[in-house]
């Protein structure tokens, strides 16, 4: 390879590595233009003193704090419901299964992970329809059923990040705990998941990312444009990416699409929040390990 | 001193992997407390031999093993592939460090307390002066004894693998593997593992791979060479 060659390939690597940081530069930018004039506390809370609101004295109709609630818990409540099934597919994918499982699992996993999420929004409202026929009148679309969706849909990167952390291990690393008389279980727990921290953390931060944008399924499982503060994880919700995507195809003047733009905003916050969160954690846990 | 009675003994030892024969019917009878070294071209098998006598192998894939293999632990003979004796057991009378030195990725103490942590010993204090009186025997506690707490993986080479031998000998093993002990490190390093190594000869039968000859001649009471899947003594 000639030096022009090698510095032309250095040149397009490197665009092609920035470029995402441009696209994400110019949606922030393009957000805070279209809708940064929208932020502020009457977005959020609308007409309702702050601490009443927080207090839940009285219901926020006009802000949208019941679509920051409903989309904070609904992530929560999907990642609480993923993590555990997620981490341990992908620990028995890499661990414990044999090759001929690893490539028949691994497919299949990789088959959920590129179904369309309106697919799956499907197959979760016709889980709901079954269920009401069954008990009739108690229980309907909610957000429950929408985390239970949105887990089954960020399952699949979870196994997948999770088995291929835990496969890039070194032979050495690997074989630590063994020669030390650890067994299969102590060498995962005390030496294989924590070698491999950052890299699961990674996978929930991705998963957190999938979880909070997704509006197909949760539109056929349980958000709705207006239902108040959330009470309950049986009961229909407001959520962001609904609102977002609500506003910007019905929109009825300029300020209310401004508002959706500061929805956007908002949304795009939250994330970054969680994000920070998963990371936090993440160097708490490693700097405990290390101590 | 546990001289002159046998640490490790085979019998028509043969070891296939893959469809190919890496070792064959090798016969061996290892007297304790001696540092024996094996030697021989790279890829001839010597790791894996190394890794037949704690069973680490089984932990690495599939593989084929013929004969017998009998060591001496806990003062009886054991033939480990038969005998039900427990895995973790084993392996933790027949210690192994690696070419690489693998500090786990926590603190100092940590490192060493993991092997005792493993057989649920919490004692806090038993576990601080073992450390200590293992870290004192790496000649390693001048070194670190002041920070303990922090992380073993920014120690240097040859402190890293000193680490890994104290943390070894917190197990008290009978016999210690060596893979190349010392072939990530400067001449520093690796004559500062020589002279330990010398400490441990007598109390621990110490198997040494080696491509060093002169490190081999200066160590070894023993030299065995691997060559052709056959093992010839050379000394």
């Amino acid at each position: 390879m000639n030096r022009i060659t090698e510095r032309g390939l250095v040149l397009f690597c490197w665009i092609f590595g920035l470029l995402p940081l441009l696209i994400l530069s110019t949606v922030i930018v393009y957000l805070l233009i279209r809708g940064g004039s929208a932020l502020g506390l009457e977005l959020i809370f609308g007409k309702v003193p702050v601490l009443e609101a927080l207090l839940g004295h009285r219901q926020v109709f006009d802000g949208l704090l019941p679509a920051l609630a409903g989309t904070g818990l609904l992530v929560i409540l999907a990642l609480l419901l993923a993590i555990v099934p997620g981490i341990c597919g992908g620990i028995y994918l890499a661990e414990y299964s044999s090759p001929g499982e690893r490539r028949m699992l691994g497919l299949l996993f990789d088959i959920i992970a590129g179904l369309p999420s309106i697919v799956i929004g499907l197959a979760g409202f016709a889980v709901t329809i079954l269920i009401h026929r069954l008990y009739p009148g108690r229980f309907g679309p909610c957000l429950l059923l929408s985390a239970m969706a949105l887990a089954f849909l960020i399952v699949p990167y979870l196994v997948r990040s999770t088995e291929a952390s835990l496969r890039a291990i070194p032979p050495g690393l690997r074989l630590t705990g063994p020669a030390l008389g650890a067994s299969k279980l102590q060498n995962i727990v005390f030496v294989l998941l924590p070698a491999r921290l950052n890299d699961l953390i990674g996978g929930i931060i991705l998963a957190i990312g999938r979880a909070a944008e997704d509006t197909a399924v949760i539109m056929l499982t349980g958000a709705v444009a207006s239902a108040g503060m959330v009470r309950s994880v049986l009961e229909q919700y407001e959520a962001l990416p609904f609102y977002i995507y609500y506003i910007s195809s019905q929109y009825s003047d300029a300020a209310e699409l401004q508002r959706g733009f500061g929805a956007a905003i908002l949304l795009f916050t939250l994330c970054g929040l969680l994000f920070l969160l998963a990371f936090l954690l993440e160097q708490g846990i490693s700097r405990r390990l290390k101590r | 001193m546990a001289q002159d009675r046998t640490a490790i003994f085979t019998e028509r030892l043969s070891f296939h992997y893959g469809g190919m024969t890496i070792l064959k019917e090798i016969d061996l009878d290892l007297p304790a407390g001696k540092i024996i070294a094996i030697t021989g071209p790279s890829g001839t098998g010597k790791s894996t031999l190394l890794s037949i006598f704690n069973r680490l192998w089984e932990e690495t894939g599939s593989g084929r093993l013929e004969g017998r293999v009998v060591l001496s632990l806990e003062g009886k003979m054991v033939n480990i592939y038969q005998d039900n004796y427990p895995l973790d057991r084993l392996r933790r009378k027949v210690g192994m460090v690696f070419q690489t030195p693998n500090p786990l990725p926590m603190s100092i103490a940590k490192n060493l307390a993991f092997p005792l942590r493993l057989m649920n010993i919490r004692d806090k204090n038993l576990i601080t002066s073992m450390s200590e009186e293992m870290l004192r025997k790496v000649h390693l506690l001048d070194e670190v004894g002041d920070r303990l707490q922090s992380d073993a993986t920014q120690l240097s080479g040859g402190q890293q693998q000193r680490l890994c031998i104290a943390r070894s000998l917190m197990l008290d093993p009978e016999i210690l593997l060596l893979d190349e002990p010392t072939s990530s490190l400067d001449k520093q390093g690796c004559l500062r593992i020589e002279k330990l190594l010398k400490e441990l000869r007598g109390d621990t039968t110490i198997i040494l791979v080696s491509h060093y000859h002169d490190q081999v001649q200066r160590l070894a009471d023993i030299c065995y060479e691997l060559h052709d899947c056959r093992l010839q003594r050379k000394t």
